[in-house]
């Protein structure tokens, strides 16, 4: 038993499911709401979009790195395939692939940025950041895109994406797939592996023969791609495409990422934890409605409960 | 009898970095199960000639010859294709991986053609095996590189390097990283490299461990190979000489009166 305890301590797994007991133990005490399957279901739902951009967070910062345009690629994505999708009347696996391909695109160019001029992460996807957030109000003109944009007014060809699947929401079951897949994949693969050692010693990667620029841009593709078939899904779930959608979503990610045990640095951490931060992040702003307390204080409860994470990723600051 | 057969031949090598020259018209044969120790003060070239033999800087002038024919490197990756590997002084290991990924760090074992799903049971027996070959104890193969310590961080490093059945490593100041303890088995640990078969240039300024280990000594001083000495034949005295350029016996008593 006793080594049971002391396998299971040091599990990656370890921490960030503690935190997730703890959280909804807190929130199961706090509100009897909480525990029900429809808000459990209605927690899932509004998670799912940041599910989605985190598990790309999760690879860029895996690397050491920050994707801070992601937010905008899904803005930017979603006034596009809107566009695409109502103003031009393409068919729906085409406006779909189309928008994921921009997305992968978007990813790559910051990936050629980082790699080949050298520019800090930090900056290049600050400055896409701004510019796709640019090229959504422009494509929008600033304003909304959705069904009613034409007369008559005809939904969305994706709005299946909103719907639901022996009820369960298909934005989850996306979400959750692609969580799974990417856990397995970075875990089991040599990419993976690469990822991590990117992560760990850039230098050592590179004289082993890893190829560290590959890997770099890699990472930005996956993120530009999930980036878009996030805005692809709040697309659907809001039913419009604007260009100011998903605020602060970026930042979401990285506490996101931060609450599952990745440090900044790089080099730790896994998939699944970054899900249980989405999840705890999307949780906090349920339980504040449940409570009956003002939303005017989810920002300042997310605060203090990422601050409270960053003590579990503290190790990582001495590592190099 | 022992055989002769070069491992390695460097033919008139020359390497400049702008006005400087590293490495100065040197021809070098590294020969089958041998220990050469290569020595000389900072900037004498050591590093440059180990950094032209790992692939990681091209030689200006000069031809690089192993087992015979011309090694063609022109990267790291390269002279490991060719059976060269090398050991860093800063062991070069990501801290943050376990000792089985950082001896396959970036030559993984894997399946599924160019999916490449890492075959970890492989890895891990093989890498077990090797550090079973190297008589070395690292506790559990999944245990962090991070928490390991200096000497054994060392092994890692080396089992990487035996991954591949090299013929030769280089060995780039590799005691500067550990304690005064870990020296002295980590010397008998790279005496046992030569009878698996590996030939071993050895890079250090802790001339003592070079005269304990090395069969042969090469001496560079200001990018030229000055003098080149089997062990028995020299001393710790005469070495240092030629380091420093001291080389007949006027300057030698003086040196010494001094």
């Amino acid at each position: 038993m006793a080594n049971f305890i002391s396998k299971l301590s040091r599990s990656v797994y370890f921490k960030p499911l503690l935190f997730l007991i703890i959280a909804v133990g807190i929130a199961g005490i706090l509100s009897p709401y909480f525990l029900t399957v429809r808000n459990i279901r209605a927690i899932l739902i509004s998670a799912a979009p940041l599910m989605i951009v985190a598990v790309g967070e999760a690879l860029v910062v895996l690397t050491g790195m920050i994707d801070l345009s992601l937010e905008s690629v899904l803005a930017s994505s979603g006034v596009i395939i809107a566009t695409m999708d109502i103003m031009w009347q393409f068919p729906s696996f085409l406006s779909i692939i189309l928008t994921l391909f921009y997305g992968g695109l978007i990813g790559f160019t910051n990936g050629i940025l980082v790699v080949k001029a050298k520019i800090p992460s930090f900056v290049v996807t600050l400055g896409m950041y701004w510019g796709l957030r640019g090229l959504a109000m422009v494509i929008s003109q600033g304003y909304p895109i959705s069904p009613s944009s034409v007369s008559p007014s005809r939904p969305f060809t994706f709005q299946w994406i909103s719907g639901n699947i022996s009820n369960i929401p298909v934005m989850v079951i996306i979400a959750l797939l692609i969580s799974v897949f990417f856990h397995y994949y970075i875990s089991e693969f040599k990419k993976g592996r690469d990822i991590y050692a990117v992560g760990g010693n850039e230098i050592a990667a590179r004289n082993c023969g890893v190829n560290v620029d590959g890997v770099k841009i890699f990472v930005f593709v996956v993120s530009g791609i999930l980036g878009a078939t996030a805005g692809i899904i709040m697309t659907s779930w809001i039913n419009q495409a604007y260009a100011w959608t998903a605020q602060g979503l970026s930042l979401q990610a990285v506490a996101a990422v931060v609450l599952g045990g990745i440090p900044f640095i790089g080099g730790f951490g896994t998939i699944i934890g970054v899900i249980i931060g989405s999840f705890i992040i999307a949780m906090i702003s349920d339980l504040i409605v449940l409570l009956g307390i003002s939303p005017l204080f989810n920002y300042i409860v997310t605060a203090i409960v990422l601050v409270l994470a960053g003590l579990q990723v503290r190790r990582g600051t001495f590592v190099k | 009898m022992k055989s002769y057969q070069a491992v390695i031949e460097m033919k008139n090598i020359s390497k400049y970095f702008g006005a400087v020259k590293a490495l100065e018209d040197v021809s070098l044969q590294l020969y089958s199960q041998e220990i050469l120790g290569l020595v000389g003060d900072n900037a004498a070239g050591k590093s440059t000639l180990l950094k032209v033999l790992s692939g990681v800087h091209l030689p200006d002038r000069g031809r690089l010859l192993v087992g015979g024919n011309d090694a063609g490197i022109r990267c790291p990756m390269d002279a490991r294709r060719v059976g060269i590997e090398t050991v860093y002084q800063d062991f070069m290991l990501a801290p943050n991986l376990d000792v089985v990924a950082n001896i396959f760090l970036g030559r993984e074992l894997t399946k599924w053609g160019r999916l490449a799903k890492l075959e970890k049971k492989g890895m891990e027996e093989k890498a077990a095996k090797i550090l079973k070959d190297l008589n070395a104890d690292l506790g559990l193969l999944s245990n962090l590189v991070m928490s390991l310590s200096g000497g054994q961080q060392q092994i890692v490093a080396i089992a990487r390097a035996l991954l591949y059945n090299p013929k030769v490593i280089l060995m780039d100041e590799p005691t500067a990283s550990l304690s005064v303890r870990a020296i002295e088995p980590f010397l008998e640990l790279v005496k046992n490299l030569k009878s698996i078969g590996c030939s071993i240039i050895y890079v250090s300024h802790r001339l003592p461990d070079v005269l304990a280990i090395a069969d042969r000594i090469v001496v560079l001083r200001a990018g030229k190979l000055v003098a080149e000495k089997r062990k028995l034949e020299t001393s710790l005295e005469e070495v240092v000489y030629f380091m420093m350029g001291i080389e007949n016996q006027n300057q030698k008593k003086k040196a010494q009166e001094n």
